[in-house]
């Protein structure tokens, strides 16, 4: 069953005089990974920024059958506002619902900080006083408050060093046993993308690049190793 | 911001913020403690040059100069202050809905914030006030109203920047609303340089109330400004220099702090 399908998005920068996506068609199973693959600059954040309704596509049909859709973003110190503690940046999205109630909140900020493996002492910290890995679990704690059934992760761990990068991957896995979370993942990590993927998207200046293609076969080979500049 | 080193101040800062702690304190102070020493007025006593009775010396209507330069204080003060609140409180919302309430805002409120750039506000606070007469009040409002340009610009082109910063889109994907997002994220974000362009014009402001009392439209005697103590004095000029010397002294230190604390600020960001 598809939880997600995409035909035929197009997105054209005019300005810029980019074709950023061409005629991308694709779906993402419940509870399954896909992996989309693609070297700097292929379009993969326009894409998610697509998906998650940030962007309006010149062409093409989203069909969404979840109930709530979060995104997790590249730059973790960027995904939190500098100027909230950890505790404003969890209550928000519930504060956005209108829901205040003092003890209900206090309880699911624990459950979420138990989640993502935090500890409580978190909570009155600003973003600048944590790590990148930290940052990214708040982030990912954040999406979670929402129950989403499908979480689009771009290029989540790219900004983290290799030891941080195992552990937040993980984190991802287990989350997704436990909750039956079907994921987008993107990256231009092949090593990455082969650890958490079930099925495997490339894209290539915009177009989905089929499994026949050389540029394909080369990449999934390993032989070519995409620019990591992004 | 964020930065826990503080590099030493120099002497001129400390100078200036002491100055400005001063201002400050005689300014809440003076009308509790000087509205009466500053308004009686003793005839025979009238003109008379600094002594140690009269620090500052007594104008033509023999009132203590000192007392009424630090009520001024408080008036002059009190004036750019509100001034300034006007003018940051109009420019923050001003530029926050040309920054942020799509293109249609932005090209009607900008073109409008260029037409007051254009126009020589000078006169338009002369006008005004040639239609509602003076008064200390008016006159903050109008400066206020008059000066908001560059605290809207500075917001609008931080909110630019900030918009599609992953915090931001991250709300959004919560569902929250234009005016959620503005008021917890973008204007927070925005503000810093505006509070340092707001120390800045805290002196315009101080210097503009100064102008507008000089030329007797200003704060109306016989409440004290730093401008229409200067007034009173022109008309003595000959005779009694303390008159134009220590509220001109006053006005100019003031000035100078204020632009020695904002100028720093504004380097280190
Ligand atoms: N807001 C934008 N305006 C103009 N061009 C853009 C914008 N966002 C992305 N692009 C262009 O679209 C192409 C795809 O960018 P992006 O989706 O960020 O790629 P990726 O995430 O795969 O590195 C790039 O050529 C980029 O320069
Ligand atoms: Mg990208």
């Amino acid at each position: 069953m598809p939880i997600l399908e995409v035909k035929n998005l197009s997105k054209r920068f005019a300005e810029h005089d980019v074709t950023a996506l061409d005629n991308v068609s694709f779906q993402v199973n419940e509870g399954e990974t896909l992996g989309i693959l693609g070297e700097s600059g292929s379009g993969k954040s326009t894409l998610a920024k697509i998906l998650m309704g940030f962007l309006n596509p010149d062409r093409g049909d989203i069909y969404f059958s979840g109930k709530n859709k979060q995104i997790i973003f590249q730059d973790p110190l960027l995904s939190l506002d500098p100027k909230m503690r950890v505790e404003a940046i969890l209550k928000e999205p519930f504060q956005i619902k209108k829901i205040s109630d003092k003890h209900f909140l206090g309880k699911k900020i624990r459950e979420l900080l138990s989640l993502v493996e935090l500890p409580e002492a978190f909570l009155t910290r600003y973003p600048a006083e944590l790590s990148g890995g930290e940052c990214q679990r708040v982030a990912i704690a954040r999406a979670l408050s929402q129950d989403p059934d499908l979480l689009i992760c771009d290029e989540p761990v790219s900004a983290l060093d290799l030891l941080t990068q195992a552990q937040i991957l993980n984190l991802f896995l287990k989350l997704q046993k436990n909750r039956r979370l079907s994921l987008i993942f993107i990256s231009h990590d092949l090593k990455v993308i082969h650890h958490m993927s079930d099925q495997v998207l490339i894209l290539k200046s915009g177009r989905v690049c089929e499994r026949d293609d050389p540029y394909a076969q080369e990449l999934l080979a390993n032989k070519l190793s995409p620019s990591y500049n992004n | 911001m964020g930065g826990s080193t503080h590099p030493i101040e120099s002497p001129m800062k400390q100078l200036a913020k002491a100055w400005i702690l001063l201002m400050l304190c005689a300014a809440i102070l003076a009308p509790f403690f000087l509205a009466h020493k500053a308004s009686e007025m003793n005839f025979l006593n009238a003109l008379t040059a600094p002594s140690l009775k009269h620090w500052m010396g007594t104008d033509s209507l023999g009132r203590d100069l000192l007392s009424r330069v630090l009520w001024g204080a408080s008036v002059s003060l009190g004036v750019g202050f509100l001034a300034v609140a006007c003018s940051v409180i109009l420019g923050v919302m001003i530029g926050s809905i040309a920054g942020y309430g799509g293109k249609w805002w932005d090209r009607l409120l900008m073109g409008f914030s260029d037409v007051m750039l254009c126009f020589p506000v000078f006169f338009l606070i002369l006008a005004v006030i040639a239609m509602l007469g003076p008064g200390v009040w008016k006159v903050a409002l109008i400066i206020g109203a008059t000066s908001w340009m560059s605290t809207a610009r500075l917001i609008r082109a931080e909110i630019f920047s900030l918009k599609e910063r992953e915090f931001v889109l991250a709300a959004r994907g919560f569902g929250a609303g234009r005016f959620w997002i503005l008021q917890r994220h973008l204007i927070p974000n925005a503000l810093s340089p505006v509070l340092v362009n707001a120390v800045l014009s805290f002196s315009a402001a101080v210097l503009m109330e100064s102008g507008l009392s000089f030329l007797g439209i200003g704060v109306q005697p016989p409440t004290p400004s730093w401008g229409n103590i200067l007034m009173d004095g022109k008309a003595t000029l000959g005779v009694a220099w303390w008159l134009l010397f220590f509220p001109g002294m006053m006005i100019f230190l003031t000035v100078l702090s204020i632009n020695t604390l904002g100028e720093n600020e504004s380097h280190r960001n």
